[in-house]
């Protein structure tokens, strides 16, 4: 059951990757999932 | 400028390196097959900002160990973005930051227009170096008209416990380099002094520790704690703050954002996922807190159905609450003309009727996102499968609104809708 796609921890990444994104420049705390990923200046 | 256009150059090299994976060989290695994802996403803002953003990522196995990932991103925005000060029951002459401008009529909240692109790309390599261990090395460089990001990042994980539960840490450095359209202003002094500090610079350093057990064959659950230091400059040149009068509440000057020069943040963050009969139950909870004395709750749900010749539909709702930064101010209050301190009084004059600031605070912000505010989100997500080159493709849109839980604020509205594909090849 655990191997199924919808049971993955990062299922959906490029819906996680757009999400995070929009939050990081909407509000003021970000991150948790994990280290990386790029960063933006965003209005 | 030379910095510029060195990140410049390296993200144009770095480009046609990733495009040119899709190729059928690359020499020496067994090609096995590529998985190649697309995805246009438009987020629009009631009255203001309009970000449309693609994205293609490509997946490659190099051999039975290694994993090469890259994404390239685009973006486009433009809009009206709020500059920090209030509405006014006046009208206001703002200039932005291109040096133009602005009559904003009376109970509009002030904004400035802008439009900037952003081009990035991440490369990750994931190696699992035994059957127990594997390593992500992680790299990425974007670009905008005027802020350039540069990061690299490493993550470890080790199966235990008859690999029912994986250990994780990584450490991530960024680098970021900012050239604001204008000038950069400083911080605290009036906007109309026109003051310009030049070009800046801020790290970001980030260390994340994780477990994830298997609870049973229907149920997994994530633990992680990440703590990070940003350094350096963390204001930001196109917000302002405003000085109002005490008895009318108008706004009739302005001066530049200005935050302290460092941040440590401290996150715990949760993910718990449950099979429900081929259903899939996904809950996450966050908290942050930091030395700016914001913090926060997210709770997000996701439901998704199963249904038939392999279609899912999922419902998610999301829930941000957050307390304000401890220098997040409205506006600033002149007391001059009352005899009665208020708390927001930090503005007050001389004989002469000049004001004054220095020694009265240190730091200050009217940034919304800095504010006492929440955010709700509501959406749906439809997938499919296509016979062309095992497509997968994914459709959702998300409704949020966030509120000034002051009720000073005006209301933000967003939409996002992302139309994602996958393929094999």
């Amino acid at each position: 059951m655990l191997a199924r796609e919808n049971m993955q921890l990062n299922a959906d990444e490029l819906v996680l990757l757009m999400d995070e994104q929009i939050y990081y420049s909407k509000e003021a705390s970000h991150g948790g999932r994990g280290v990386g990923g790029g960063g933006c200046g965003c209005n | 400028m030379a910095a510029t256009r060195t990140i410049a150059h390296a993200l144009s090299v770095a480009s046609c390196a990733l495009l040119s994976l899709s190729a059928d060989s690359i020499a020496g290695v067994d090609i096995l097959p590529a998985e190649v994802s697309v995805s246009a996403m438009i987020y629009v803002e009631e009255n203001r900002v309009i970000v449309n953003e693609d994205v293609v990522q490509i997946k490659k196995e190099l051999d039975e160990e290694n994993l090469l990932t890259g994404k390239l991103i685009f973006d486009v925005m433009s809009g009206p973005s709020p500059s920090g000060a209030p509405v006014s029951s006046k009208m206001q002459t703002m200039t932005s930051p291109s040096g133009n401008q602005k009559i904003i009529p009376p109970g509009e909240e002030p904004t400035y227009s802008f439009r900037d692109t952003r081009n990035a790309i991440l490369v990750d390599w994931e190696s699992q170096t035994s059957r127990l261990t594997k390593w992500i090395h992680s790299a990425s460089l974007s670009a905008e008209f005027d802020y350039y990001s540069t990061g690299i990042s490493s993550t470890y994980s080790r199966d235990i416990n008859n690999r029912l539960t994986t250990i994780t840490s990584g450490l991530g450095l960024t680098y970021d380099y900012i050239t604001p359209v204008g000038g950069t202003p400083e911080g605290l002094t009036l906007t109309r002094a026109d003051s310009n500090i030049g070009e800046k610079t801020k790290y970001d350093i980030e260390w994340m520790i994780g477990v994830t057990q298997i609870i049973n064959r229907h149920s997994l659950l994530q633990l992680n704690y990440t703590t990070g230091s940003a350094n350096g400059y963390l204001s930001d040149p196109y917000k302002i703050i405003a000085v109002t009068d005490d008895v009318t509440g108008d706004p009739y000057d302005y001066y530049a954002d200005k935050r302290p020069d460092s941040r440590t943040s401290n996150i715990l963050f949760a993910n718990y996922l449950l099979d429900m009969k081929g259903d899939a139950l996904n809950l996450s909870y966050r908290y942050f807190s930091d030395s700016w004395k914001v913090s926060s709750h997210t709770y997000d749900v996701k439901y998704k159905l199963q249904l038939k010749n392999k279609k899912e539909f999922q419902i998610h709702f999301r829930y941000y609450d957050q307390t304000a930064a401890s220098f997040y101010h409205y506006a600033f209050v002149d007391g001059a003309a009352s005899d009665v301190a208020k708390e927001n009084d930090i503005i007050s004059s001389d004989a002469k009727g000049a004001q004054r600031i220095d020694g009265l605070v240190d730091y200050a912000s009217a940034d919304r996102r800095l504010a006492n505010i929440n955010t709700y989100t509501v959406g749906v997500q439809y997938s499919w499968q296509a016979s062309f080159k095992y497509a997968k493709i994914n459709l959702r849109l998300d409704h949020f609104r966030q509120t000034d839980k002051d009720k000073r604020l005006t209301e933000l509205r967003g939409w996002v809708a992302q139309l994602a594909a996958r393929f094999q090849f």
